[in-house]
């Protein structure tokens, strides 16, 4: 029998934007960061990990599922709840006031900061692999509802990471 | 001697009159069996693979009970009585002390809500533009109005609403309100149009250097 084989996710690129639904994302940088506002490390010790990324919903609602957006990979030590497939970021503030971010209204593009705490023991990141994922308006085949289903990676990209830590 | 009667001899019982089955009919009791295993397996795909064409109706069916009106009206949303008294637009809003910006443009809707007949509370605040997309109520100020506060019978009670919206969108929007936060459906709703605005307008309000204060609700007459 033969094995099907996982598809290969497109490549997406730093600072272009990757449109798609229900979201456009352009990542703009990761950065390891010793404070970030008035966010608290759970442990003396750790430090910040985050992507500043420009999000606009492109769904016709708000939407509170900003969480949903990336994975990483390639980070070691990354602090926060799997409940599913994905790592989702600790803390999600928007970066023109560092309020936390949790609806975004269509057509509003946001520069949004996903924040993780990483472990003071991982090693130092140099470089982040981000999987930008998507979702589908279909019917649920369970409720018959329209829903936003089908969280499926949509690109994949590189990023350098940028040690932004006081010294 | 005389000879004893003797039963008459009980006749074999004949179980069929059919011939054993030959060969040919034993393929084709197995064709028959193929055949029904196919169909089953076919019907089975098809009720996996299933999906409903335009949410199946469902989505149809189950919708809100949409009682519409427009600003300076009354208008029923079953649990509460809501009436639209006043809308500004901001560039900026003040809360606790801070001044808040906005990508697009604020809007304030300043609304009468009357619970009807028992205790209840506002759930969902949104606008929805000419384009049917929906703006929820922000979650960057305090909303005094929805989820946390309840409604008593019969004592009006006047705060605002505040969204944040694309200033293409403010042009023209409609204030929707319901009891229940996330699902509306076979509920009843309330939409209130709101007057429309000009683009220069809309520019003048997000131009504005000054923040607008976010009022506290007060019970009125």
């Amino acid at each position: 029998m033969e094995v099907a084989e996982k598809p290969e996710v497109p490549p997406a690129v730093v600072n272009e934007v990757n449109r798609g639904e229900p979201w456009n994302v352009t990542v703009v940088r990761a950065r390891l960061l010793s404070e970030l506002g008035d966010l608290r490390l759970e442990k003396e010790g750790d430090r910040w990990f985050a992507i500043v990324a420009d999000i606009e919903v492109t769904a016709p609602e708000s939407r509170n599922d900003v969480s949903d957006i990336f994975s990483v990979s390639g980070v070691e030590g990354l602090l926060g709840d799997k409940p599913q497939h994905i790592l989702k970021p600790q803390h999600i503030v928007a970066v023109r006031d560092a309020s936390r971010v949790q609806y975004l209204n269509p057509n509003m593009p946001e520069r949004i900061g996903f924040v993780w705490e990483q472990s003071g023991n991982a090693p130092i990141p140099t470089n982040v692999t981000i999987t930008i994922y998507k979702k589908t308006y279909r019917a649920s085949s369970l409720t018959d509802h329209m829903e936003w289903l089908d969280h499926e990676p949509r690109a994949q990209l590189e990023v350098p990471v940028e040690d932004k830590r006081s010294p | 001697m005389t000879e004893t009667p003797q039963p008459p001899p009980v006749p074999e019982e004949v179980r069929s009159h059919r011939a054993p089955p030959g060969p040919v009919q034993r393929a084709g009791t197995k064709a028959s069996v193929g055949t029904l295993l196919i169909a089953a397996l076919a019907i089975g795909g098809l009720i996996a693979s299933w999906r409903p064409l335009g949410g199946g109706g469902t989505d149809d069916r189950e919708r809100p009970f949409i009682r519409a009106g427009q600003a300076g009206e009354t208008v029923s949303a079953r649990v509460f009585d809501a009436k639209v008294v006043d809308v500004r637009g901001a560039g900026k809003v003040r809360l606790r002390g801070a001044a808040l910006d906005t990508g697009g443009v604020w809007i304030l809707v300043r609304t009468r809500i009357t619970a009807t007949d028992e205790e209840t509370s506002v759930g969902y605040a949104a606008l929805r533009d000419a384009r049917d997309r929906v703006f929820l109520a922000s979650t960057r100020v305090e909303q005094e109005m929805i989820g946390g506060r309840s409604f008593q019978p019969s004592i009006p009670v006047e705060g605002v609403f505040v969204f944040e919206v694309p200033r293409d969108a403010a042009t023209n929007l409609t204030l929707v309100l319901a009891r229940q936060s996330i699902d509306q459906r076979m509920d009843a709703v309330a939409e209130i149009e709101l007057s429309t605005y000009d683009s220069p307008t809309i520019d003048k309000w997000a131009a504005t250097a000054e923040p607008v204060t976010i009022d506290e609700p007060q019970v009125v007459p």
